[in-house]
C-alpha cells in the first residue's frame, strides 16, 4: 500500500556531485599542464596506488549509460552485458570525457567478456592487460598475481618515466587507505536504527566523480559529507521520513547505472548497504602499510570477492555480515543481462540469504527502459512482503 | 462503508465494491489507449464508494488523477484468492502481458512470488495474437484445442517468432486446431516451470484473463497432477483483492 513519492531527503544529488567533478577536472588540468599522465582503469583488481605512485592520475572510466551501446553493438554482441558495451561504445565514440584525457589503460582479465572487449579496445588506446588469476584460494596464484603487478610497474615506469619507489608506493596506500576507510565509515552511518544517507546519496557522496587526483581534498569533501549526515541522526523530521521504510542490501553487478537503485527508492525503499564494486565489496579490506609494499598490494586486492573468483566464498561472508550489521530487511540483487558469473553465483547468493531468514529478489535486467514498469511491479511487491 | 477496488489491467478494467465483505457491484471494461477516459465513464455509471484502491498497471496513472491508495496486484491477488479460497497458498495469475506465481501463507499474507521478465511470451497477449493468427474468435481458441487430433510441438515462445512458426506449420498443411492445441502447450509449459520453482504443495488456484481458457486449465492440471480451481469470474480477483485490503484496514 505505497504512494509513490520521490524521496525527498537528500542534499546530496547531482548538482553536488557536479560541483566536485569540476574541482577534479580543474586539478587534473593543473597536473596533466605539470606533465602527469592519465591512465584510465577498468575493474577494481587493478591497484590505483601503483599509478599515483607513477605519478600518474587513475581514472575510472564511464560504463553507466544506455547511449553508446547502440555504437558499441556495431563491435560487440548484442547478447553481452551493458556495462561492457557502455564502457566500450563512450571509448570509441569518444563520449566519455575521461577516457579522452586518457594517455593508456589498464585493464584486468576479469570475465570473459571484458577481457575479449579489451583486446578490440587496445586499438583506440595503448592498454595493457592485467592476467588474474582465477582463484585466490592458493598460494600459487598469489604468487602469480605478484608477478603481474611486478610486470605492470616496469612498464607504468617506463610509460611515465618516474621510478615507483617503495617510499611512494608506501605513501600512496597510505592515502589510499584513508580513502577506503572514509568511504567505509560513510557506509557505516546506516549501520543504526535511522539510515542517514539513502543509497542514492551513498552512491554520490563516495563517487570518486572521476580523476582521483589530490585525493587529500575528496577525503576532505566525503568528511564534510559524513559530519552533514550526522546531523540528521538529530532531525525529527528527517527521522519521520525514513522510519519503517524497509531497509535492502543490494548485491551483485556493479552499480553502474542506478535504474534499479532508482526504482527501490522511489517504490520507499532504501538501500541501506550495496555490496558491489566501489561498495562494500572493495572498501573494507585495507592494505597493510608495513613489509614489502608491492606484496601487500597483491594480497589484498586479489581477495576482492568479485564473481568472476572461483570458489568465491568471501562474498557470501561478507554477505552475512552486512545483513547482521546493517540490519537488512531484505536483499535485492542486481544482475546486468549478459553477465554469467554474477547470474550464476545468485544461486548461492538465495542460499545464503534464505539461511539467514531474509526474502530474496533477483532482478535480471539491462540498462534499457523498457521493462521499468514490470520491474516496478516486482520491487513493490517485494517491498510489500517485507513489510 | 463501501470500500472500492480498480484494477487497471493492460487489456481490461476490473472495479469492484466490497461492503461487509460481500461483492456488491463488480464492473468490467477495456483499457484501450485511454484508460482514464475509459475509467471516468466506469465511475460514473456506478453507485459510488467512500474509498478506493487502486491495482494492476494502470495503478500510478490512477493514483495521479484521483485520491487513491495503491497496492501491486500481487498482494491484491493474494487476497482476493484467499476470501474466495481461504485454505489457498499456491496461485497463478496470467495477465494480459505479464504472469505471476504467488504463495500465500497460513497469514495470508504473500510469501515469495515470481513473475516472467519484460516480455509477453506466454501471456493473454500471446495467446490473442496466435487466435488471430489462426482466425479463431478468443473465446474459440480453447475448446477448439482441445478437439485437435494431435498435438504440434512450438519451439518458439516469443511471440513474434512463434507466430512465423505457425505460418510454417500453416504452410506444411497443419490443421488449425492442432497448431493451437501446440501453442497452448507451449504455454502450459512455461507456466509449469514458473510454477515448480515457487509452488510449496498443495491445490493452484488459477486467476487473470488467461484463466477463463478452458484448454490452459486442463493441460495444467495434466501436466501438473494437481486440481487447477479457477474464480467463477478470475478476472474479478485483483480489483476484488483490492477492496477487501481497504476493509482490512478499516
Amino acid at each position: 500500500m505505497n504512494t509513490i513519492k520521490k524521496s525527498n531527503i537528500g542534499m546530496f544529488d547531482d548538482h553536488y556531485l557536479g560541483s566536485i567533478e569540476e574541482r577534479v577536472i580543474r586539478d587534473t588540468k593543473a597536473a596533466k599542464a605539470a606533465g602527469a599522465k592519465v591512465v584510465g582503469v577498468y575493474c577494481a583488481f587493478t591497484p590505483k596506488e601503483l599509478v599515483a605512485a607513477a605519478g600518474a592520475i587513475p581514472v575510472a572510466l564511464c560504463s553507466g549509460s544506455d547511449i553508446p551501446i547502440l555504437l558499441a553493438e556495431r563491435h560487440l554482441p548484442r547478447n553481452l552485458c551493458a556495462l561492457i558495451k557502455s564502457s566500450y561504445g563512450h571509448a570509441i565514440g569518444d563520449s566519455c570525457p575521461y577516457f579522452t584525457a586518457t594517455d593508456l589503460l589498464l585493464a584486468d582479465a576479469t570475465c570473459d567478456g571484458k577481457k575479449k572487449m579489451f583486446e578490440l579496445l587496445g586499438r583506440k588506446r595503448p592498454l595493457y592487460l592485467l592476467q588474474l588469476p582465477q582463484t585466490a584460494a592458493t598460494e600459487e596464484s598469489h604468487a602469480y598475481w605478484l608477478g603481474e603487478l611486478r610486470r605492470i610497474k616496469v612498464l607504468l615506469e617506463r610509460e611515465t618515466g618516474s621510478a615507483i619507489t617503495d617510499d611512494r608506493l608506501r605513501a600512496q596506500i597510505v592515502i589510499y587507505n584513508r580513502l577506503r576507510s572514509t568511504v567505509h565509515e560513510a557506509f557505516r552511518l546506516n549501520m543504526g536504527e535511522i539510515p542517514l544517507l539513502s543509497g542514492r546519496e551513498l552512491d554520490t557522496v563516495t563517487s570518486m566523480a572521476g580523476f582521483e587526483c589530490n585525493l587529500h581534498s575528496r577525503i576532505d569533501e566525503i568528511e564534510q559529507a559524513i559530519a552533514a549526515a550526522r546531523q540528521r541522526g538529530r532531525d525529527r523530521q528527517y527521522q519521520a521520513g525514513v522510519a519503517g521504510r524497509p531497509r535492502i542490501l543490494l548485491t551483485g553487478c556493479p552499480t553502474t547505472n542506478r535504474k534499479v537503485l532508482n526504482l527501490i527508492e522511489d517504490c520507499r525503499g532504501v538501500v541501506v548497504a550495496m555490496e558491489s564494486c566501489g561498495g562494500l565489496k572493495t572498501v573494507g579490506n585495507l592494505v597493510p602499510e608495513d613489509g614489502d609494499p608491492l606484496a601487500n598490494l597483491a594480497r589484498t586486492y586479489l581477495d576482492i570477492p568479485c564473481a568472476c573468483m572461483t570458489p568465491n566464498p568471501a562474498r557470501l561472508d561478507l554477505l552475512r555480515s552486512i545483513i547482521r550489521d546493517y540490519r537488512i530487511d531484505g536483499v535485492v540483487e542486481l544482475t546486468w543481462d549478459g553477465c554469467h558469473t554474477y547470474n550464476i553465483e545468485a544461486f548461492q547468493v538465495e542460499e545464503c540469504v534464505g539461511a539467514a531468514g531474509l526474502p530474496y529478489l533477483h532482478i535480471i535486467t539491462d540498462y534499457s527502459e523498457n521493462d521499468t514498469g514490470q520491474l516496478k511491479t516486482r520491487i513493490e511487491a517485494f517491498l510489500e512482503l517485507l513489510n | 462503508m463501501r470500500n472500492a477496488g480498480i484494477d487497471i489491467g493492460s487489456r481490461t478494467i476490473e472495479y469492484v465494491v466490497v461492503e461487509h465483505g460481500r461483492i456488491v457491484v463488480a464492473q468490467q471494461t477495456a483499457t484501450t489507449f485511454d484508460p482514464l477516459t475509459q475509467i471516468r465513464k466506469m465511475l460514473d455509471d456506478i453507485d459510488g464508494f467512500d474509498r478506493i484502491m487502486a491495482t494492476g498497471y494502470g495503478r500510478n496513472l490512477f493514483e495521479l488523477a484521483f485520491e487513491a491508495q495503491t497496492v501491486t496486484e500481487i498482494k491484491a491477488y493474494g487476497r482476493g484468492v484467499r476470501h474466495l479460497y481461504p485454505d489457498a497458498s499456491t496461485i497463478l495469475d496470467i495477465g494480459g502481458q505479464d504472469s505471476k506465481c504467488i504463495v500465500v501463507g497460513a497469514n495470508g499474507k504473500v510469501q515469495k512470488f515470481e513473475m516472467n521478465d519484460r516480455c509477453a511470451a506466454g501471456t493473454g497477449k500471446f495467446l490473442e495474437v496466435m487466435a488471430e493468427a489462426l482466425d479463431f474468435s478468443l473465446e474459440e481458441f480453447g475448446p477448439s484445442a482441445l478437439r485437435a487430433g494431435k498435438s504440434l510441438a512450438i519451439n518458439a515462445m516469443c511471440t513474434v517468432f512463434a507466430e512465423s512458426e505457425v505460418t510454417s506449420l500453416v504452410s506444411r498443411g497443419e490443421k488449425r486446431e492442432d497448431i493451437a492445441l501446440g501453442l497452448h502447450k507451449a504455454v502450459v509449459k512455461r507456466a509449469a516451470g514458473m510454477i515448480r520453482r515457487t509452488w510449496v504443495g498443495g491445490p493452484l488456484v488459477f486467476a487473470g484473463g488467461v484463466a477463463r481458457n478452458c484448454c490452459i486449465r486442463k493441460l495444467l492440471e495434466e501436466e501438473l497432477q494437481v486440481v487447477v480451481t479457477v474464480p467463477d469470474d478470475p478476472q474479478m480477483v485483483g480489483a476484488l483483492g483490492a477492496a477487501l485490503l481497504l476493509e482490512d484496514d478499516a
